[in-house]
């Protein structure tokens, strides 16, 4: 586990990995295990959602009442709005963090860059394992809904499932990108993890609440979490446009880190 | 092949207005141990990060066993062992595989040189670096620079935390390298250390070299105190005449004479025979007066 630092930087990270995996796994389970009781209920839980403002129906990735209890709906709503998000960010910006910034104030990057290897590839490697360990954490998700799904009878159709996952790494790539541009520009692993996830939230809530302020709604298109969510994946497919802003912002993020991390002065 | 492993020019590093080093011209030759020396915040560790392009230079350039430290690092990383000064590594990880990390992006195989290396320094390698002692993680981190046998070892403060028999075993690596004919550079505040092992010494205050100079010549320069004996009164302003006497007084009632002496004793040693010297004793020349001198700085007026 000690050959590079693409495999290195999952050997440090096993424990939180196979904490988040297992994390994810109980949760899709039991999001997909109480379906059945859910929508045996439906006509009261939808006077129950009825009442609840747009503002709030929206954070949950839903537009209307109705729509909370289809599979679709209920999927977006209990996972891919909220929670499968929170736990693939929490990992993603943790690790953006620690990829440059973190070694920079644990002190042990100056033997790291002591070894032939460049800063470039030091980033590259780790946005690399980064990147598979965010895609077990989330294949984790999606093999569980695919297996489990039909048996719950949340039957939503493999290709939008794909979407919404893919969409999801892409979306956690972009703020660990983010978080390893800022870490590798600053040095600080305060301000990389803070800004980051800021950021995040900020945008998280821009999202969710720009569509039911008038004046603001059309401008809802800012925010990654509506390149990833505004067309509904999981219904409809990969929305290749908002994905490829997605991927290009990543692409934008690491040159940025590459360039931040590459010139400028590490520190002790 | 150059001659010289290192050799910086006007090497110049600011941090915002502050200085860190000035005008620097360094000049390590292949095959020798070279003492860079001076108190700490003089500006040696900017100069290691620089040479090893962790810095870069505001002006100025330094090469590397020929290269330019900022446009062939990960050459010069190659053919070099480095031992940072503040060795901060890997506390999750045992000291054993944090070397083995190490080697494997060196592309390292020769394992058995760590074990003999780790044994020579009575160092664990099975503990986890987090559980080490100072002293033992400086222990690792020599391994990790020594290990590659690298033409050229750029050790900030080498000796730090090691007890006095691992820094005898300490010496001895370094002389094991420079029979093999390749270079150390080390940095140290301790000038016994550096008479010790180097051939030539830099010393650096405020961020410039103000010396650079072969041990020896040092030593030439060095301050040298005697005390003459004599059998019978003598008057000490005949010593204070000498040519490099800096200072001469009276003890013993006028029968003895205390003298610092710059350079050769050897008029000193005339005039004290021509009046019946007794006995003399004197202090071993060592580098710490001229050491001092350069620290206190006579040229302080800036």
């Amino acid at each position: 586990m000690l050959r590079s630092v693409f495999t290195k930087t999952i050997f440090d990270r096993r424990r939180g990995l196979i904490g988040w995996t297992m994390g994810m796994a109980a949760l899709v389970v039991m999001v997909i295990a109480f379906y059945p009781s859910i929508a045996g209920q439906r006509e009261q839980l939808e006077d129950l959602f009825e009442s609840y403002p747009d503002s709030l129906l929206a954070l949950m990735g839903v537009e209307s009442a109705s729509d909370i209890l289809s599979p679709v709906g209920y999927l977006n709503s209990q996972l891919f709005a909220n929670v499968v998000l929170l736990i693939v960010l929490i990992f993603a910006i943790g690790a953006g963090t620690a990829a440059t910034a973190g070694e920079e104030r644990d002190g042990t990057l100056d033997l790291l860059l002591a070894q032939p290897i460049s800063r470039t590839r030091v980033l590259i490697d780790k946005l690399g394992s980064i990147t598979v360990m965010l895609a077990g954490i989330i294949a984790v998700s999606f093999v569980a809904l695919v297996i489990g799904g039909p048996l719950a009878s949340l039957d939503v159709g493999i290709s939008g499932l794909v979407a919404v996952h893919f969409g999801t790494l892409l979306l956690a790539l972009l703020f660990a990108t983010l978080a390893m541009f800022i870490g590798g520009l600053t040095g600080s692993r305060g301000i990389a993890l803070g800004t980051t996830a800021g950021i995040a939230v900020i945008a998280y809530f821009m999202y969710g609440l720009f569509p039911v302020i008038d004046a603001l709604a059309p401008h809802q298109d800012i925010s990654p979490f509506y390149w990833l969510l505004g067309e509904n994946p999981l219904a409809n497919g990969v929305p290749w446009r908002w994905f490829g802003q997605l991927a290009g912002f990543t692409a934008l993020f690491l040159a940025g880190a590459i360039w931040g991390f590459g010139n400028r002065d590490t520190g002790t | 092949m150059s001659e010289l492993a290192i050799q910086t020019e006007a090497l110049t590093k600011y941090y915002g207005s502050q200085r860190g080093v000035e005008d620097l011209d360094l000049e390590v030759r292949t095959g020798e141990v070279y003492g860079f020396l001076g108190p700490n915040g003089a500006g040696k560790t900017t100069t290691i990060r620089l040479l090893m392009d962790f810095i870069r230079p505001t002006r100025g350039t330094a090469r590397v066993l020929g290269l330019d430290s900022s446009a062939s690092p990960i050459e010069i990383h190659r053919r070099v062992g480095y031992l940072p000064g503040e060795l901060d590594m890997y506390d999750r990880l045992t000291g054993g595989e944090m070397i083995r990390y190490f080697g494997n992006l060196r592309g390292f195989d020769a394992w058995h040189r760590v074990d003999e290396i780790a044994g020579a320094l009575e160092l664990d390698l099975s503990v986890k670096i987090g559980e080490y002692s100072s002293g033992n993680k400086q222990k690792a981190g020599l391994v990790q620079a020594f290990m590659h046998e690298p033409e050229l070892l750029i050790l900030d403060e080498p000796t730090n935390a090691l007890d006095p028999l691992i820094q005898q075993v300490f010496y001895r690596m370094v002389e094991e390298v420079i029979s093999s004919g390749r270079t150390v550079f080390l940095s140290s505040h301790i000038l016994p250390e550096v008479e010790r092992i180097a051939d030539r010494v830099g010393i650096i205050r405020d961020g410039t070299l103000v010396a650079a100079e072969t041990v020896d010549a040092l030593k030439q320069r060095a301050v040298r105190r005697l005390q003459l004996y004599f059998d019978g009164e003598v008057d000490h302003t005949d010593f204070a005449a000498i040519e490099g006497v800096t200072s001469a007084r009276t003890m013993n009632h006028g029968r003895a004479v205390a003298v610092e002496v710059e350079g050769s004793v050897e008029a000193v040693m005339r005039a004290a025979v021509e009046r019946r010297l007794t006995n003399v004793t004197s202090e071993s020349a060592d580098l710490a007066g001229v050491f001092l001198a350069y620290y206190s700085g006579d040229d302080d007026a800036a």
